[in-house]
């Protein structure tokens, strides 16, 4: 159901690879963001139209504003930021200036390996996560400066991934310590709203939410996909609801962790990449009475872990989709229904 | 006490060393937990998955655990172990040193005598009588105030601000352990010269204890046991400080630090809480006994030491006047300015408290955009009324409730106007030894931590 449509190497020549932790699309489709063990983060076009050969063309090399591996890229929701946490314990953010990202910002003050940095909805926060256990919430101002809205420290070991809610503010962690966190504002700080441990046995390594932000799934190193749903979904606004878990798949012919889940926002697919090399594509079923995961198989594969998949966010693209892996590729999919 | 009490400061900063061993970690790992494998990317040996089960099966290896003793034999990481310091600064410490020494002395703080005053719906004059009474049932000589220390620093600490010079400042206090291990640890480049080097209370007291008292009364500094008590456990970690031990020997100054919580456990469980019968000791100065009868040293600017309201009101008393303003930022952050009658700033001083605007300061100092000329930190939100040791409470809007008391206790400690007491000390101090100020200073140094970067993997 995946047609690989470009394979391509993050440092540039196949025979000097190191292994690519992350990518990201910028909201238009046409731009995408990596990041690697080679400390850099990188900026690529999409070139070309849908219906004829597409592929990424690496455009900025931003290499020297870590000293170490590179863990996660995302853009600003409007399109004119870039930020990168590293295993440096620095988060850096990037602005567009004539078509170019530049630094303009390093924020400091984890104390070990930042592992995801992402922006809110508005832009006006920004959730960094870190191997210190603890969760930043910073705050964007009139200057594009960053100060400290609120630092929590929500888990017992190191916080993998963050994740803002799709149209409010709330946001959720997951971590080593096996569960995932929730937090809103309350209008001076931010506070751990809700608590789920055990979420899966042993990490959780990624979440996703669904386009409405209903619906969340989380995967783990125990080979699991499994789903959340709102519980209050009438009477309740997102940051103020509680989230139960509703389904459960469990891919029984491997034995690796799956490290990444991404939600298709306009076809609902949900992507999944892992330590056995492969990429896989799950639907949810559509009874609503018992939400079932449905696999749809293994789609796609690289030679060594995939680190991270990601949909493009452009309905017009919303076919593509890029994996990074330890082989040192990002590689461009194409979905064939 | 797995990282409860400390400070988020420090609990950030990585001083237990029971977490998963930092990327940095010298001594090889070798486990089969995904998770590592997944996160290791120092030593980026790349070898082909094994194809098949009976391959990989032979080279799947065993997990090895790391040991306190193997950290402690690293220099890269921080080995103030939290089980070990734990172990060393508790209540049974404070038993075995009252019994082995010939003098104990125990300094309480003010923050934990309105704590527990709050607690037990007690006036702060009756909680003092009953810590005295309970220490000098157990066999401690003297209780005295850490205020009355805070009085060395405090007169010290205008002198130190009209010496800094501009292009160094601001002058950052250094009464907070967490926030002083903090610096150490994360930007010691930027803030150690910034940081005051006047001691605090609890490092002053131990040095007039194991210097001042133990001279006059013809003892041995191993002689004499210290203990305190404190808001917050990051104290533990202050007494444990290499320049914090008696010159020339390995004799601490303070010898155990206990919170205000411990201190309150240990009395209900001796059913103690009664200030009962107190022999009569009119004969003894007045510093060594007042909180023996009951009396607490207050002093204006707050309840974490009143450093900043004390470089104003000198400042003020110096310049022959000017006008005071002050505004509160947030809940945990406040400023101060002093203006000439033309509307010029003279001087700025700030509180901050709490981590996060720790870190916004942080930042502003990095980027020059810092203007204040003081500012008084302190890594707990609320200050040291709220540290991590003092009296804890189940719910949010309770902990709030009772905060605010223990600061408006702490507000309705009596002043003194009679400054005489502790000059009288210092004066015969200074016959004692005339080197006495060194005692009342001290220095920090950044804590190498990253040994991967040096060794260049």
């Amino acid at each position: 159901m995946l047609r690989q449509i470009g394979e391509f190497y993050h440092q540039g020549e196949k025979d000097d690879t190191s292994r690519v932790w992350m990518t990201c699309w910028h909201h238009g489709g046409r731009i995408l963001a990596s990041c690697g063990d080679d400390k850099a983060v990188r900026v690529w076009s999409l070139v070309g139209e849908p219906d004829s050969k597409m592929r990424l063309e690496c455009r900025t090399t931003l290499d020297d504003s870590h000293t170490r591996a590179v863990r996660s890229v995302a853009f600003s929701n409007d399109g004119k930021c870039l930020v990168s946490a590293s295993f440096d314990a620095s988060v850096v953010v990037y602005q567009q200036e004539d078509g170019e990202f530049a630094e303009v910002n390093k924020l400091e003050g984890h104390e070990s390996e930042v592992k995801c940095a992402v922006f809110s909805k508005s832009d006006e926060f920004l959730a960094t996560c870190s191997r210190d256990k603890s969760v930043w919430f910073w705050q964007q101002d009139e200057d594009e400066d960053f100060s400290v809205s609120s630092i929590l420290q929500p888990h017992t070991q190191d916080v993998k991934q963050v994740a803002w809610h799709p149209t409010e503010d709330l946001l959720v962690s997951c971590s080593y310590d096996s569960s995932i966190r929730f937090y809103r504002f309350d209008g001076e700080d931010w506070v751990t709203q809700q608590k789920i441990d055990g979420c899966h046995v042993g990490t959780v390594w990624s979440i996703a939410f669904d386009t409405e932000g209903h619906r969340l799934v989380t995967v783990g190193e125990d080979h699991c996909i499994q789903l959340f749903v709102r519980e209050n979904i009438g009477s309740k606004s997102a940051d103020q609801d509680t989230w139960k878990s509703v389904a459960r798949y469990d891919v029984e012919n491997t034995r690796w962790p799956l490290y990444s889940v991404a939600w298709n926002s306009t076809n609902d697919v949900i992507a999944t990449g892992g330590g056995d090399c492969k990429i896989r594509l799950f639907k949810i079923s559509s009874t609503p009475e018992s939400p079932v995961i449905e696999h749809l198989g293994v789609v796609g594969r690289h030679e060594l872990d995939v680190n991270h998949v990601a949909w493009n966010p452009n309905p017009k693209f919303s076919n593509l989709l890029t994996s990074a892996s330890d082989d040192g590729t990002i590689r461009l999919w194409e979905l064939e229904i | 006490m797995e990282d409860s009490g400390f400070s988020g400061v420090v609990r950030l900063s990585n001083v237990s060393d029971f977490i998963a061993p930092n990327l940095d970690c010298i001594i090889p790992l070798e486990t089969r937990t995904v998770e590592k494998k997944k996160e290791e990317s120092q030593v980026n040996i790349r070898t082909k998955k094994p194809k098949d089960k009976e391959s990989s099966k032979t080279e799947e290896k065993k997990s090895v655990k790391i040991s306190l003793a193997d950290c402690l034999a690293c220099s890269g990481c921080i080995t103030s172990a939290e089980t070990v310091l734990v172990e060393e600064q508790s209540f049974g410490r404070v038993y075995e040193g009252i019994q082995n020494s010939k003098l104990s002395v125990v300094t309480v703080s003010p923050q934990a005598i309105t704590s527990i005053a709050v607690k037990i719906g007690k006036s702060t004059n009756e909680v003092a009588k009953i810590i005295a009474s309970f220490f000098r049932r157990l066999g401690v000589k003297y209780v005295i105030d850490s205020s009355f220390a805070r009085k060395f620093a405090h007169s010290l600490i205008y002198e130190e601000l009209s010496t800094t010079p501009s292009t160094s400042r601001p002058l950052l206090s250094s009464a907070c352990p967490g926030f002083v291990c903090y610096a150490e640890k994360s930007h010691g480049e930027l803030l150690i010269p910034k940081i005051s080097k006047i001691r605090s209370p609890q490092a002053i007291s131990g040095a007039i204890i194991k210097g001042f008292l133990a001279k006059r009364e013809g003892l041995s500094p191993c002689d004499v046991f210290h203990a305190a008590v404190m808001p917050c456990f990051d104290k533990k970690l202050e007494a444990s400080r290499e320049q914090f031990k008696v010159d020339g020997t390995d004799v601490r100054e303070t010898d155990c630090v206990i919170s205000t919580a411990e201190l309150l456990e240990e009395i209900i469980k001796l059913e103690n809480d009664e200030a009962g019968d107190v022999e009569n000791r009119s004969e003894e100065e007045q510093w060594l006994s007042a909180l023996s009868k009951g009396s607490v040293i207050g002093d204006d600017g707050g309840a974490s030491g009143g450093y900043a309201d004390r470089i104003v009101r000198d400042f003020v008393l110096e310049n022959g006047g000017g006008i005071v303003k002050t505004s509160k930022l947030n809940k945990n952050m406040f400023s101060t300015t002093v203006e000439s009658e033309a509307g010029e700033i003279l001087l700025r001083v700030a509180k901050v408290y709490g981590f996060r605007n720790v870190q916004n300061l942080v930042r502003k100092m990095k980027t020059k955009k810092e203007k204040t000329d003081y500012v008084e930190i302190m890594a707990c939100p609320g200050g040291c009324a709220n540290g991590g040791g003092q009296i804890r409470y189940e719910t949010m809007d309770e902990r709030e409730e009772k905060l605010i008391k223990v600061e408006a206790l702490y507000e309705d400690l009596p002043r003194q106007d009679d400054e005489e007491t502790w000059i009288k000390v210092r004066e015969e101090w200074e016959k004692l030894d005339k080197n006495y100020r060194n005692l009342l200073f001290t220095d920090y140094r950044p804590v190498e931590t990253n040994v991967a970067q040096v060794l260049k993997w």
